[in-house]
């Protein structure tokens, strides 16, 4: 099958700084993967161009074969690493907002998500802290039974606790066709939950192997690995 | 979609609009009843009252100004543009959905300020007088060939359609600003003053070689209403093309040049 995700020669140049070069990069269906490097590595840049919201300045991105257009964005959910929602609306506003733009939305997991929360639905945005914004983001986007989950940072904002519902949420919410990337320098949290990790530095990909790998190779965590590949 | 996209868009201005149209209608009533009590008792009370009326007044045309120009560059340009740029929808729609709605709030802010002075105004006295003169107007109207007709429906498209493409001079800006990638604010400005200035020394240049080359001869010894009308039609036609040029410089800087913060 098709990789969900085809970076070729990918290059983002930004005025006075090189933001990602030469990226090749294929990521596969029906896994949850992690797209790990230190701060300013490149990350959300990648994660940016897959949805559209950056242009490449040289190379091809593609999402299902497509490259970022209508077509892929009714495929790929994504949780960017700010809140980008209207503050004024209610959780219940929200909900029929993306019920009424993504055909592949789930109403009913999601306010059964809110509940288990304790998030109430005709709660304003503006009226939350900032980790319950992230859970009410979160829980929308996955909310989707989409074929690509594009999650940057999706832990950074939260404590330990919310951090495991979080990712209990991730694993038990994706179809087993779809695939989940997780942008992240909080490791040894999210290690547990990876199939495949991309190591990324300087804008350039440093490592793309799976979990099971690293660990029969290096006989390393992957959190391991990442400290001695990043070593400061 | 564009239906979806422009129900969202009146929603979340709605919120900003109403009331302060119910303000400025509430105001004006209350000035209203101390004009027809005119007691010189409540001679502060009623400069208060119409401070704040000619105030709220103001503030509609400032603030229909500022949500014009908000609604898309804080909407699609800075962090609510992660929502709108990643749903299914194409950048047309995103585009249509502001205007449309910018268009609409435009006319009921001018509407309803119109209406509001009307309230103020209108006695007895006064209503009689302006439902004779519609009526005059309407048997003026009738009495007129079809040449005016046209010059006044020209005329009401050459509004709405400067209305069209002064937003679409704001939006162009500020696509245009949104290029660079420190000092957005400072760029969008400098776009919309660049275009001005543009537009400015074309059209001066432009007059200049009509008058030496003596183009518009064909305009002398004709007749007042076909002169209206031709003038009429050829600024449609440049406000129709200004508009059409600010449009699509718009869609394509959002669809191929798209560099959200």
């Amino acid at each position: 099958m098709e990789p969900i995700l085809q970076c070729k020669n990918l290059t983002k140049v930004f005025p006075g700084k090189v933001a990602l070069s030469g990226v090749n990069l294929e990521v596969n269906r029906g896994r949850i993967v992690g797209l790990l490097g230190p701060n300013g590595s490149g990350k959300s840049t990648l994660i940016k161009m897959c949805n559209g919201l950056l242009t490449p300045t040289n190379g091809e991105l593609l999402v299902d074969g497509n490259a970022p257009g209508i077509e892929t964005k009714r495929i790929v959910s994504y949780l960017p690493e700010r809140t980008y929602l209207n503050d004024w609306m209610t959780v219940r506003n929200l909900v029929d907002f993306f019920d009424d733009f993504y055909t592949d939305f789930d109403k009913a997991k999601a306010y059964d998500m809110f509940q288990r929360l304790d998030i109430k639905s005709d709660a304003r945005l503006k009226t939350m802290s900032k980790g319950t914004k992230e859970k009410v983001q979160l829980i929308l986007v996955m909310s989707r039974n989409a074929s690509l989950y594009l999650l940057d940072e999706p832990i950074g904002g939260v404590d330990p606790a919310a951090r495991d519902y979080i990712l209990n949420t991730i694993i038990s919410n994706y179809s087993e066709n779809a695939t989940v990337m997780i942008s992240t320098h909080l490791i040894s949290d999210v290690e547990r939950i990876l199939d495949d990790i991309i190591f990324i530095n300087q804008g350039s990909i440093a490592l793309v192997s799976s979990v099971e790998e690293i660990r029969e190779k290096n006989n390393k965590s992957v959190d391991e690995l990442f400290r001695e590949v990043f070593r400061c | 979609m564009l239906g979806r996209l422009l129900k969202y868009e009146i929603k979340s201005t709605a919120r900003i609009y109403l009331p302060l149209y119910l303000l400025l209608f509430l105001t004006a009533v209350i000035n209203k009843f101390f004009l027809s009590v005119n007691s010189e008792n409540l001679g502060i009370p009623m400069a208060i009252s119409m401070t704040a009326y000619v105030t709220i007044i103001v503030a509609i045309v400032v603030i229909t100004l500022v949500i014009t120009i908000q609604r898309f560059y804080k909407n699609l340009l800075q962090d609510e543009g992660y929502l709108m740029f990643t749903l299914p929808v194409s950048v047309d729609a995103n585009i249509l959905s502001k205007l449309l709605a910018a268009v609409l709030w435009n006319i009921a802010s001018t509407v309803i300020s119109f209406f509001s002075v009307l309230v103020l105004s209108v006695d007895r006295d006064m209503m009689g007088a302006l439902v004779e003169s519609w009526r005059e107007f309407q048997t003026f109207l009738a009495a007129q060939d079809f040449a005016v007709h046209w010059i006044i429906f020209q005329s009401i498209v050459l509004i709405l359609l400067s209305l069209v493409a002064g937003i679409l001079n704001l939006y162009v800006a500020m696509a245009i600003g949104h290029l660079v990638q420190k000092h957005r604010v400072a760029a969008s400005l400098g776009a919309f003053f660049l275009i001005g200035l543009v537009e400015q020394i074309a059209f001066t240049l432009f007059i200049e070689l009509a008058a030496k080359s003596n183009w518009f001869y064909f305009l002398h010894g004709m007749n007042p209403v076909d002169q209206a009308q031709w003038l009429l039609t050829a600024a449609i036609i440049v406000v129709a093309v200004l508009g059409a040029i600010y449009y699509f410089a718009t869609k394509y800087i959002l669809k191929n040049k798209l560099n959200l913060e």
